[in-house]
């Protein structure tokens, strides 16, 4: 027996996860060798360590702040009923309705001028948020949650190369592209780290590559064109979204 | 009368009875702040990544996949929260992986104090990844599967990194000369 085999038997057999035949080749390497037997004392003594700490006691605001964030009203929910009642007294129902179609009309055309003529990218908003998930924004830290797939995306501000490292941890191995405008970005000083299998293929503004799960891999590249870098990312777990993250 | 399932008080949540989630909240909340805190460490740390993970749960409760057990997605959550809170504090501070100070041998009374600060101080001393499959194992009682269904890793990795990390933390406590009581019974009956 190896003494990776004798690991994991004396592991298992920790666990109470062997079958009959390998508890009894367990006891009978118990019974034969002195070093299992300190390996297995050692580990199991840590083990039932362990098993037995403490529990602590939640906070007692716990609860109370979650419900607090939970139960809170959102602005949309906010009813006001006063206002309504004084102008169905004032309009009559009938106006009402009349008066609501055209001011409802001019907010979507408002909307649908304002996606036009000012904002064609989609700006620093999530463009499809139902799809990506959601993207969480701490200063300068960027947090990305993608269906399957969750990670950290940094802009790291650096006097001369304005370098900016991509953090994704995916929880199980996911296949992910980031886009970007190539007129902006110069793959400069691209590191992969570490290398994926297969690595990252590079070409047209597109990165892609296998994340695997478990593992961090961070993405540095330099060369940035302009105070933002725009950034699409997209998974094949589900949902892509594109957005942009200012470089300072 | 029964308690309802978690599967129940989801669906409730859901159409918007706040109730249900706070007794979603009351249910989980030792258990996920106990797996935070083992994380962390630091009890205020833990705190916010408990309320973080409620939030987070809340918000996206509709997604969840009744097919799956609850729990197991909530502490997957909780997992990836305070691995956030890690890589946040490695970045910023600096403060991950520092070997945290032995402290002085206290009293007799103190002993089992003591030993548990020191298994603390050395679990915090092991990689993320090995903390998480110790902390999910011997503090929260999971077994391989639910664990693999949590991290999502296959079972046979579930199995090798907790043997890795239970071997390290030996190991560290061997070199704080905090080896078992019982191993050195049986070293000596050797």
């Amino acid at each position: 027996m190896t003494p990776n085999e004798m690991h994991q038997l004396i592991n298992r057999g920790i666990d109470g996860d062997l079958t009959g035949a390998e508890q009894r080749k367990l006891d009978q390497l118990l019974r034969r060798s002195a070093p299992a037997r300190k390996m297995h004392a050692d580990l199991s003594a840590l083990a039932h360590s362990l098993d037995t700490m403490t529990v602590a006691d939640p906070p007692v605001h716990l609860a109370q702040r979650v419900h607090a964030r939970v139960a809170a009203p959102s602005p949309s929910a906010v009813k006001r009923p006063s206002i309504l009642a004084a102008l169905r007294t004032q309009l009559g129902l009938g106006q009402m309705v009349r008066y609501g179609s055209v001011f409802a009309g001019g907010l979507v055309l408002g909307a649908f001028l304002f996606m036009i003529l000012v904002n064609p990218q989609g700006g620093t908003q999530i463009a499809d948020e139902s799809a990506a998930g959601s993207l969480l924004s701490k200063a300068d830290t960027y947090t990305i949650s993608l269906t399957g797939a969750s990670g950290t995306v940094v802009s790291l501000p650096t006097p001369t190369g304005r370098e900016v490292t991509l953090q994704l941890t995916c929880t199980s191995p996911t296949n992910v592209r980031f886009a970007f405008d190539p007129s902006r970005v110069k793959l400069e000083n691209l590191r992969q780290v570490p290398q994926t299998t297969p690595p990252a293929n590079v070409a047209n503004g597109l990165i892609e590559m296998t994340v695997t799960g478990s593992e961090r891999t961070n993405l540095s590249f330099g060369g940035v064109q302009d105070s933002r870098l725009s950034l699409e990312v997209s998974s094949t777990m589900g949902g892509s979204y594109r957005t942009e993250i200012p470089v300072h | 009368m029964t308690e309802p399932s978690d599967e129940d008080l989801v669906q409730r949540s859901c159409q918007g009875d706040v109730r249900a989630f706070d007794a979603i909240v009351e249910r989980h909340q030792r258990t996920v702040y106990n797996l935070a805190l083992r994380m962390v460490r630091d009890p205020d740390e833990a705190s916010d990544v408990a309320q973080a993970v409620f939030l987070k749960a809340y918000e996206k409760l509709k997604s969840f996949d009744p097919k799956f057990k609850f729990f197991s997605w909530l502490y997957r959550i909780a997992v990836n929260e305070a691995l956030n809170v890690l890589e946040m504090r490695k970045r910023f501070d600096g403060l991950e992986g520092i070997e945290p100070a032995v402290e002085a041998d206290e009293g007799a009374d103190d002993e089992a104090i003591g030993r548990e600060q020191r298994i603390q101080d050395s679990l915090m001393m092991l990689n993320v990844d090995h903390r998480a499959v110790i902390v999910l194992k011997h503090m929260q009682g999971l077994s391989y599967q639910e664990i693999a269904q949590i991290l999502s890793l296959p079972e046979k990795t579930v199995k090798s990194r907790l043997f890795s990390a239970r071997q390290t933390l030996r190991d560290i406590l061997m070199r704080k000369g905090l080896g078992s009581h019982d191993s050195k019974r049986n070293a000596s009956a050797d």
